[in-house]
C-alpha cells in the first residue's frame, strides 16, 4: 500500500511518457519497421481474394457462366443489386489492395526499392483496370489520402485508363532499372517468385487488354495491342496468377464460397451446358456435374489451393485472333492464333494432347467475314475465361455470348456505386447510375 | 501530499488502548404500535460496526455500560438509547415523518442522508433483491427503477444482460452505467469472440456487432446477489460527477452485507426452480418441404429442398421403407404404388427441454464490538431449456471491519468467483441452433424418430459420418448436431475486493485510503466439428482473456459547523485508476479426425494478441453547505487525466452544482398537514469522457481479407507474413482528440404526503452530449472505412416518476403499491461533417444506426414505395404494371430510410407486496411502450416457407393502397384506363392478387424483400413475478432455535402480453451492447417456476 501511495505521490509530478506509453499498441509493428515484403504479400493476396471472390461471382452470374440458386447469389442472378452489395468489393480494392499497395509503393520509392516499386505499380494498374472496367470512372487522383481527404473526387474512367498506361510504363523503366535497388521480392511475391522479365511480361498483358477493350472500330488500338502482345506472354509459365494456399485460412475464395454458402451451381450455368453441348474435354475438369447440390461441382478453379487467374497466355491469344481482325488482318492468320488459344487453354487445364487434337477438328475453325470470326473467336474465349471477370468485359464488347436477360429486358452492363460512397462521398458519386448505364466508355 | 501520507503510515502503530468492560445486550426493535422493524441497524456510538434486527425485530450486541445504542430503520426516526443497567432492552422508533431519512451511499462511497442531496437517486434493497433465484444481480434490478433498462439478452444460461441509465450518450462509446462494489470500479466488460463472423470481431465492446457465434457474458454478471445489501442508481451525470469518466453514463452502487457486532448469525438461502421456454416464432405445419408446391426431400437435388414451399402435407404419404433421413420412409405422392401412411408433421420445438435452477447460499456474520466479519459462500447451478447449455457460478466472499482505536478503523473484502458456462450457437451463424431448428421444413424430423436425440447421434450423424439434416448436405446444421459438435465453454476464475482505511485525525477531519483491484481470467473453448456449416472443414478457437484493474482513492472529509444554522463538510480526493486487458486468440483450423475437438487436431495455425492499458488519474473536491438543515448546496470539481488522449489535450476539468430546498421545513408547514415532506432540487453538472484506447495513431495489423460471404484468408500464408495498414474495418487514428463533454441539467421533488402514506419523486432532466468521440464511416475510397472523430452531438431529455404508496396498513395487514415510469428522449443532433448515418450494428438489410436528426438506435433498410414520396404516412403504391411478377402487391423501394427507433417511447411498472402477518404476496407488472425491433427471423422463415405468416400462400388479397408504380425516372406514375402513364398515384387498389410464394420471397419478407416488412413494435405488458412466501412466527421460531425461517413459492416471467411475433421481445442479438433491437435467430427466453427456503440461525 505505501507503494502505492508512492506512486500516487510520483503521479502529481510524473512525465507525460506515464501516459502516453500506456497507450500505444504493443501489437502493431510500428511503421519504421514495415519492408515490403510484407505488404506485397497482403496486396497480392488481397487483389487475388478481391477478384476470385466478389468480381469473379457478380461477372460469373452476370454472363450466365454459373447459375444463382438460393439467396443473395439468385437474387444476383436475377440482378438484384442494390448498392449495398458493392461495399465489400470496393472496401478490399480501396483499402485491402490500394491503401497497401500505395503503402508499398512508397515506402519503395523512399528506400529505392525499385523492383518493389514497378511490382506495387503493375499491381496498382492491374486492380484499377478491373475496377474501371466494373464502375466506370472511380476515385484514383484524389484517393489514398486518408484523413487529408475523406471525399475524394472521380476520375473519369477514359482519363483513368491513360494513367493505367503510365503507371505500367513507369513500372516496367523501374523494373529494367539495372540497379533495381538493395531489396528485391523473393517467395513472397506468390505471382512470379520475384521475376522481374515475367512481371514486365504481365505490365505488357494489361496494357494488351486496355488496347484490345478499345479496339472495336479502332485499328489502330488493335494494332496497339498486337504489339503489346508480342511482349508479353510465350507460354503458360508466364500466367500472371495467384495460387492459394492449402489450409482453411489461405483458401481459394470459390472454394470458401462453395464450402460455406452453396448458393450457385455449376452445372447449371452456361459453361456447363455449352460444354455439354460442345461435348468439350474441359467440361469433367473444370465441373463435376453429378454433384447433387450447388456447390459441389467445381474442381480446376474451386480446390483449396486453386489459382485465381488475373491475365493467362490463352486469352493473349484470344486477343491477338482478335485483334489481328479488328486491324484488317485475315481470318486465316487469326484462325491459327484462334487455335493456339484453344490449345494454349486446354493444355492449362491439363487436357490430353488427343483431345485437344479431336477438340479442334470440330471447333478450331473460324467462319468467314471479320465479325463473324470475331462471333465464333468471343464463343471460344467465353469458355476459356471461366469464372475470370474479363469474361464479363468480353460479353459487353461482343455481345458474345448472346445472352437472354433472366428477368427483364436487359443484362447489366456495369455494377452500381456502393452505398458508403453515397453515404460518406455524396458531393462526387455520379448519381443516375443504374445496372445499364452509364456504360463503361469502351462498351458500345 | 507526503504529509498525509506520513501520518496515515504511522497511525497503522497505533495500539488500542484497554476498551471497556463489555456486556452483551439483547433487546427488540418496534415501532409505535409494536411491529418489529426487522433490518434496523444498532449500532454503539463512537465504534464501527454494528448490527442489524431479524426479522422479530431482535438484536444481540456486546456494547459497553453507560453506552449509547444508535438506532436507525428505514422510514423511521433515528434514536440515540443509553444503555443502562438493563441487559434486555426494548427499543421503540418513531416513523419519521421525513422518509428522507434514509441514508444513501453515493459517489465514492460516501453515505449522505438522501435529504441532503440534489440530484436523483433510487435505492434498492436487499428485500427486493432475491426475489428468485436467477443468480443475475443485473436482471434483479429490471423494472425496479424509473430510467433504468435492463435487458436480457437471452434465455440462455450466463447470457449476457444490458444495463442503461437514462439516454444514450455516446454512438459508439460505452453508455452503461459504471458498476462499483463498496466504492470500487467492478468490470462489466464483454470479451467475446465471433469466430463465425466474415469479419471476426474480437474484443467486442459496446459497439459490439456481434451476429452469431454464442451469447456474450459481460461480466457484471459474476456478482453473488446474495451478497448485495442495497444496490443505489446515480442517474445522471450530475449524480456521479465525482466518479468522473467511468460513470459518465451513471453509475450502479452496489453496497455488500457486512458483518455487525453481537452473536454469529448463520442465513441460508436455497431455491430451486425450472424454466420453460417463452416464446417462439409460429410456424406452418401446412406445407412440405419443396418449392413451387412440389414436395423434395433431403435427398434430392437442387435448390427446392432448401424450403418449405413444397406440397400440402395432406396430400402426401410416406412409403415405409426406413431410410437414413426417416424411419417412416420417404415422402410420396398420392398415386405412389408405395404409398403406406399418411405423411407426418414434426414438431422442431419438442427440441427444448425443461431448464433448472439451483440457486444455494450459506452467510456466516458476527463480531464483537470493535470487529465484525461476515463469510459467504454461494453456488448457481443452471441448465439452459436448450439441451447441454448449462452454467455454475461459485462464489465466495470474505468481509470485515474492525475499529482499532476510537479514531482508526479498517475494512477490507474479497470475493472470489468461479464460473463455468457451457453456450449454445446462436443467431446468423449456420451453426446457429435456431437457424436450424426454424427453417427445418414441417416434413423433417431432426429427431430422427429417436427418444433420446440429444445422446444418440443417430439423430444427427449419417452412417456414412456426415450430418444428418434436412438438406441432406451442407446448409444448416442439425440442433443436436449443433450442440454436441460445436461446444462452446467458458471457465472463469475471478477475485475482486478492496481494503479500507479510516482515520479521524480531528473530529472534524477523517482521512481515507481505500485500494480496490479486480482481476480475472476467462478462458473460452470453441469448436466446430468436421462437417459442421460455420466449418465445414472443422475449427478449434482457444481464446484466453486476462483483465485486471486496480482503483486507488484517498479523500479527507472535513466538517464544520459555522453557526447553529449553517454547516459545511469539504472533501478533497485523489483517485488513480489502472486497467490492463489481454487476450490471447488461438484458431486451428482443418481438423483431422472428427469428434476429437483438441487444438492439436488441427492442420494449420493462427494465433494473435490482444493488449491494451489504461491510466487515468484525478484530483477532485465537493463542498457542501447546509444552511438552517434545509437548503444545501453542494459544489465540486474535478481535474482527470486520461492516457487515451494525446498529452497536449490529457487533462480537463469539469465541475458539478446542486442544490437541495427542503421547504417542508418552512414554518407554514409544520403545522401538519396532507404534506409531511417536500423538497426541491436542482442541479448542473459537466462529465468528461476519454477516448478509446489506442485511438490516436493509425496502426499495422496481420492481414486478413474477407467478402462478406466466406471467412476469408489470414496471414501468414505460405509462410510469408502479410501486414495492413488498411482493410474494411481498419480506422484511421486521430492524434488531435480532446476529451467528450456533457451538460447535464436536472430539476426534481420529493414529495410525501399524509405521514408517508404516499410519496412521489420526479425528476427532469437534459443533458447535451457534444464533441462525442465516434468513429465515423469514411468512404473507402479515401483508403480507410473509419477515422475517429470528436463530432457528435445527442441530447436527452426525459421524466422520471416514482410513486410509492401504502394504500393500507394496519397491525396485521400491509399493502405497498409502487409505481416507476419514465420516459427518455433521445436525439442524435449531428454525427459529423458529410455524414448523417453510422452502421451500430446489424445487417446489410436489417441494421441499427444513428442517423443525424433522429433518435440513437433506428432500424434502417430498405421500404415499400408510398404514394408520396415525402409522406412516410401516404398509401403504399400497388404495382399496376400487368405481366410484373409483382402485379397487384407493394413495390420494394430501392431507397433505403429509417424505419422505427429501438428505445420505448416509456416504460413503467408496477411492484405490489400485501403483507398479513408472515405471509406476503408480491408482483411486478412491466409495461415497455412502444420502440421496435427488427424481427429477421421472421424475415428469413417467410422466404423459406416455415412462418406462420406463410400458411396463408394461395389466399387471395386486396392490398391496401393506390395503383402506380415507378417510371423509368423513378418517378411515382400509373396507367391509366387506356395503358397510359400518367405521371401521378393512380386510384385505390382494385387488382387482387395472391399471397405467393412470390410474395413471401420478394416482397412479404425482410430476407431478400424490403426491411420494413418485419419492422414490428417490441411493446409488451408482463409479469415479470409473482410470489407468495411465508415467513414463520417468532414464537415458532424460538421453539426451533431458530432466527428465521421463511419458504416462498415464485413465478419469473409467467405471463407475457405482446404483439411481437418472434421470440420474448426482450432480446438482443448483438448482446449487452449499443446495438439493440436486432433479432436474427436469436436464442429464445424463459420463463420459471420456483420455490425459495430461507433460514437463520
Amino acid at each position: 500500500m505505501v507503494a502505492l501511495l508512492a506512486l500516487l505521490v510520483c503521479m502529481a509530478g510524473c512525465k507525460k511518457s506515464f501516459y502516453t506509453d500506456a497507450n500505444v499498441n504493443p501489437n502493431s509493428p510500428s511503421a519504421s519497421s514495415i519492408v515490403p515484403s510484407v505488404l506485397l504479400s497482403t496486396v497480392e493476396g488481397a487483389l487475388a481474394y478481391m477478384q476470385g471472390g466478389d468480381l469473379s461471382r457478380f461477372a460469373s452470374l452476370n454472363t450466365q457462366q454459373t447459375k444463382g440458386i438460393s439467396r443473395q447469389a439468385q437474387g444476383y442472378y436475377e440482378y438484384v443489386y442494390t448498392s449495398q452489395d458493392f461495399d465489400q468489393a470496393w472496401g478490399n480494392l480501396y483499402t485491402s489492395t490500394l491503401e497497401n499497395d500505395d503503402a508499398l509503393l512508397k515506402l519503395s520509392d523512399a528506400k529505392g526499392y525499385h523492383a518493389y516499386g514497378g511490382i506495387a505499380r503493375i499491381l496498382r494498374a492491374y486492380a484499377l483496370q478491373l475496377a474501371v472496367d466494373t464502375w466506370g470512372g472511380i476515385p484514383y487522383s484524389d484517393a489514398f489520402q486518408g484523413a487529408a481527404n475523406l471525399q475524394p473526387k472521380y476520375d473519369n474512367d477514359k482519363v483513368l485508363y491513360d494513367t493505367i498506361g503510365e503507371l505500367l510504363t513507369s513500372a516496367v523503366n523501374q523494373l529494367q532499372d539495372a540497379n533495381a535497388g538493395t531489396l528485391t521480392p523473393g517467395t513472397e511475391d506468390i505471382v512470379y517468385g520475384g521475376h522481374a522479365d515475367k512481371w514486365i511480361k504481365f505490365a505488357h498483358a494489361i496494357r494488351a487488354r486496355v488496347y484490345l477493350h478499345q479496339s472495336k472500330g479502332d485499328a489502330a488500338m488493335a494494332a496497339n495491342a498486337l504489339s503489346e502482345i508480342a511482349s508479353s506472354f510465350s507460354s503458360n509459365d508466364d500466367n500472371a496468377q495467384y495460387i492459394f494456399g492449402s489450409t482453411e485460412t489461405s483458401a481459394n475464395p470459390w472454394y470458401q464460397f462453395n464450402e460455406q454458402r452453396t448458393d450457385i451451381s455449376f452445372s447449371e450455368g452456361g459453361v456447363g451446358a455449352k460444354m455439354i453441348a460442345l461435348h468439350d474435354p474441359r467440361l469433367s475438369i473444370l465441373i463435376d456435374t453429378t454433384a447433387a447440390d450447388g456447390g459441389d461441382g467445381l474442381l480446376y478453379y474451386g480446390l483449396i489451393n486453386s489459382p485465381v487467374e488475373f491475365i493467362a497466355y490463352d486469352e493473349l491469344l484470344f486477343a491477338k485472333a482478335e485483334a489481328t481482325l479488328r486491324n484488317a488482318g485475315s481470318v486465316a492468320e487469326a484462325e491459327g492464333y484462334y487455335r493456339d488459344a484453344i490449345q494454349a487453354n486446354m493444355e492449362k487445364l491439363g487436357v490430353s494432347a488427343g483431345d485437344i487434337t479431336t477438340y479442334l477438328a470440330a471447333n478450331g475453325s473460324l467462319p468467314a467475314g471479320t465479325d463473324a470470326a470475331i462471333a465464333q473467336i468471343a464463343t471460344q474465349e467465353y469458355l476459356a475465361l471461366y469464372l475470370n471477370p474479363e469474361v464479363w468485359t468480353l460479353w459487353r464488347r461482343t455481345d458474345v455470348p448472346a445472352l437472354t436477360p433472366v428477368i427483364g429486358a436487359n443484362v447489366p452492363r456495369r455494377l452500381l456505386y456502393p452505398q458508403t460512397e453515397y453515404s460518406y462521398n455524396s458531393a462526387h458519386v455520379p448519381g443516375s447510375v443504374t445496372l445499364f448505364s452509364p456504360k463503361v466508355f469502351w462498351d458500345k | 501530499m507526503r504529509k498525509i501520507i506520513a501520518l496515515l503510515s504511522i497511525s497503522v502503530l497505533f495500539v488500542i488502548s484497554g476498551m471497556a468492560q463489555d456486556r452483551e445486550v439483547t433487546g427488540k426493535v418496534t415501532d409505535s404500535v409494536g411491529l418489529p422493524l426487522p433490518g434496523a441497524t444498532i449500532n454503539i456510538k463512537g465504534r464501527s460496526g454494528g448490527t442489524s434486527a431479524g426479522p422479530d425485530g431482535a438484536f444481540h450486541i456486546r456494547a459497553p455500560r453507560e453506552g449509547i445504542l444508535v438506532v436507525s430503520a428505514v422510514g423511521y426516526a433515528p434514536r440515540d438509547f443509553r444503555l443502562g443497567a438493563e441487559d434486555v432492552v426494548t427499543i421503540v422508533l418513531a416513523q419519521s415523518n421525513r422518509i428522507m431519512n434514509e441514508v444513501v451511499v453515493t459517489a465514492l462511497g460516501i453515505r449522505r442522508e438522501k435529504r441532503e442531496l440534489g440530484t436523483a437517486t433510487q435505492t434498492i434493497g436487499a428485500d427486493q433483491l432475491n426475489k428468485t433465484g436467477t443468480g443475475n444481480p443485473l436482471s434483479e434490478l429490471n423494472g425496479k427503477a424509473s430510467g433504468l433498462t435492463v435487458v436480457n439478452s437471452s434465455g440462455d444460461p450466463g447470457a449476457g444482460t444490458y444495463i442503461r441509465l437514462r439516454g444514450v450518450t455516446s454512438i459508439t462509446g460505452n453508455n452503461q452505467p459504471l458498476m462499483v462494489v463498496d466504492g470500487v470500479p467492478i468490470d462489466n466488460s464483454i470479451n467475446n469472440y465471433d469466430a463465425t463472423s466474415a469479419s471476426p470481431n474480437q474484443v467486442s465492446g459496446a459497439n459490439g456487432n456481434l451476429t452469431g457465434g454464442v451469447q456474450p457474458t459481460n461480466r457484471g454478471v459474476d456478482i453473488n446477489p446474495n451478497d448485495i445489501e442495497s444496490v443505489t442508481l446515480l442517474k445522471g451525470p450530475t449524480a456521479t460527477a465525482l466518479y468522473g469518466i467511468q460513470a459518465a453514463s451513471g453509475a450502479i452502487i452496489i453496497t455488500t452485507k457486512k458483518g455487525g457486532a453481537g452473536a454469529t448469525h448463520i442465513t441460508f438461502n436455497s431455491s430451486a426452480s425450472f424454466d420453460k421456454v417463452s416464446h417462439l416464432p409460429g410456424r406452418q405445419e401446412i406445407y412440405s418441404q419443396g418449392s413451387g408446391g412440389l414436395y423434395a426431400g433431403p435427398t434430392s437435388s437442387g435448390a427446392p429442398k432448401r424450403f418449405s414451399w413444397g406440397a400440402r402435407i395432406d396430400t402426401l404419404y410416406r412409403d415405409g421403407i426406413a431410410n437414413d433421413y426417416d424411419p417412416n420412409g420417404n415422402v410420396v405422392g398420392a398415386s405412389d404404388p408405395l404409398r403406406k401412411s399418411k405423411a407426418l408433421v414434426y414438431n422442431p420445438y419438442d427440441f427444448f427441454r425443461t431448464g433448472w435452477t439451483l440457486n444455494n447460499n450459506i452467510a456466516i456474520s458476527g463480531g464483537t464490538g470493535t470487529t465484525a466479519y461476515r463469510l459467504s459462500l454461494g453456488n448457481l447451478h443452471q441448465t439452459g431449456i436448450i439441451p447441454l447449455s448449462k452454467y455454475d457460478k461459485t462464489t465466495l466472499s470474505l468481509s470485515g471491519q474492525s475499529a482499532i482505536s476510537s479514531k482508526f478503523s479498517v475494512s477490507a473484502a474479497i470475493n472470489f468467483i468461479r464460473g463455468a458456462n457451457d453456450k449454445v450457437q446462436q443467431g446468423s451463424n449456420t451453426s446457429s441452433i435456431m437457424l436450424g431448428l426454424l427453417r427445418t421444413p414441417p416434413t423433417f424430423d431432426n429427431t430422427n424418430g429417436l427418444k433420446d436425440p440429444v445422446n444418440n447421434e443417430a439423430s444427427y450423424v449419417l452412417p456414412n459420418g456426415k450430418q444428418r439434416d434436412y438438406r441432406g448436405g451442407p446448409g444448416y446444421d442439425n440442433p443436436y448436431w449443433t450442440v454436441n459438435r460445436n461446444p462452446f465453454h467458458e471457465d472463469l476464475i475471478r477475485a475482486f475486493g478492496f481494503a479500507q482505511a479510516n482515520y479521524t485525525l480531528f473530529d472534524w477531519m477523517t482521512l481515507t485510503y481505500r485500494l480496490g483491484g479486480d482481476v480475472y481470467a476467462q478462458n473460452d473453448k470453441n469448436a466446430y466439428d468436421i462437417g459442421s456449416n460455420a466449418f465445414p472443414a472443422g475449427a478449434v478457437h482457444l481464446l484466453n482473456y486476462y483483465n485486471q484493474q486496480y482503483n486507488s482513492d484517498f479523500t479527507i472529509n472535513m466538517k464544520k459547523n459555522f453557526s447553529d444554522q449553517f454547516s459545511g463538510t469539504l472533501l478533497l480526493g485523489q483517485n488513480y485508476f489502472t486497467s490492463s486487458n489481454h487476450a490471447r486468440l488461438t484458431h486451428g483450423s482443418g481438423l483431422v479426425l472428427p469428434d476429437f475437438l483438441d487444438m492439436s487436431n488441427a492442420t494449420s495455425y493462427t494465433a494473435s494478441e490482444g493488449d491494451a492499458r489504461k491510466r487515468t488519474s484525478a484530483f477532485y473536491g465537493e463542498a457542501r453547505l447546509t444552511f438552517k438543515d434545509m437548503l444545501f448546496f453542494t459544489v465540486s470539481g474535478r481535474r482527470e487525466t486520461s492516457s487515451t488522449l494525446p498529452a497536449k489535450n490529457n487533462s480537463f476539468f469539469y465541475p458539478a452544482a446542486s442544490l437541495a430546498y427542503e421547504f417542508s421545513k418552512l414554518p407554514v408547514f409544520s403545522s401538519g398537514g396532507a404534506l409531511s415532506y417536500g423538497k426541491l432540487r436542482l442541479s448542473f453538472a459537466q462529465v468528461g469522457k476519454d477516448a478509446p484506447v489506442q485511438g490516436l495513431q493509425t496502426y499495422y495489423n496481420t492481414a486478413v481479407v474477407t467478402d462478406g460471404f466466406t471467412s476469408g484468408i489470414q496471414f501468414p500464408i505460405n509462410g510469408n507474413a502479410g501486414y495492413q495498414l488498411s482493410s474494411p474495418t481498419a480506422t484511421i487514428g486521430n492524434p488531435e482528440l480532446k476529451a467528450e463533454k456533457t451538460n447535464s441539467y436536472e430539476a426534481g421533488t420529493d414529495l410525501s404526503f399524509w405521514n408517508n402514506r404516499v410519496s412521489l419523486n420526479a425528476t427532469v432532466y437534459y443533458s447535451k452530449s457534444s464533441d462525442v468521440i465516434l468513429i465515423v464511416p469514411v468512404a473507402y475510397s479515401s483508403g480507410f472505412s473509419a477515422v475517429l472523430l470528436n463530432a457528435a452531438t445527442i441530447t436527452n431529455k426525459g421524466l422520471e416518476l416514482t410513486l410509492n404508496t401504502t394504500p393500507f396498513r394496519t397491525q396485521d395487514w400491509k399493502w405497498d403499491l409502487n409505481f416507476n415510469w419514465a420516459r427518455n428522449v433521445n436525439r442524435v443532433k449531428s454525427l459529423a461533417a458529410g455524414v448523417d448515418r453510422v452502421l451500430i450494428a446489424g445487417f446489410q438489410n436489417g441494421e441499427i444506426d444513428a442517423i443525424a436528426g433522429q433518435p440513437f438506435g433506428v432500424i434502417y433498410g430498405s421500404k415499400y414505395v408510398r404514394s408520396s414520396a415525402d409522406d412516410p404516412s401516404s398509401p403504399l403504391l400497388i404495382n399496376d404494371t400487368k405481366g410484373d411478377p409483382g402485379y397487384g402487391m407493394p413495390i420494394v423501394s430501392s431507397q433505403n430510410g429509417p424505419l422505427g427507433k429501438i428505445d420505448p417511447d416509456w416504460t413503467g411498472s408496477v411492484i405490489t407486496t400485501l403483507t398479513f402477518k408472515g405471509i406476503s404476496l408480491s408482483a411486478q407488472l412491466d409495461v415497455r411502450h412502444g420502440g421496435y425491433i427488427w424481427n429477421g427471423t421472421r424475415g428469413a422463415l417467410s422466404y423459406f416457407g416455415t412462418s406462420a405468416e406463410t400458411g396463408n400462400r394461395g389466399q387471395s388479397h386486396l392490398f391496401p393502397g393506390v395503383l402506380g408504380h415507378l417510371d423509368a425516372a423513378g418517378n411515382v406514375a400509373h396507367f391509366d384506363a387506356g395503358g397510359a402513364e400518367v405521371l401521378k398515384p393512380g386510384p385505390a387498389n382494385t387488382v387482387p392478387s395472391a399471397y405467393s410464394q412470390y410474395y413471401w420471397q420478394n416482397i412479404g419478407s425482410s430476407f431478400i424483400g424490403p426491411a420494413e416488412a418485419d419492422v414490428e413494435k417490441g411493446s409488451f405488458v408482463r409479469i415479470r413475478y409473482i410470489s407468495l412466501g411465508y415467513q414463520l412466527p417468532a414464537a415458532v421460531l424460538q421453539n426451533l432455535h431458530l432466527k428465521s425461517l421463511s419458504l416462498t413459492v415464485f413465478a419469473n416471467n409467467p405471463v407475457l402480453w405482446t404483439k411481437y411475433k418472434g421470440v420474448d421481445p426482450e432480446t438482443s442479438l448483438a448482446g449487452p451492447a449499443n446495438g439493440q433491437g436486432l433479432d436474427y435467430f436469436n436464442n429464445p427466453g424463459i420463463k420459471s417456476y420456483g420455490i425459495r427456503l430461507g433460514l437463520g440461525l
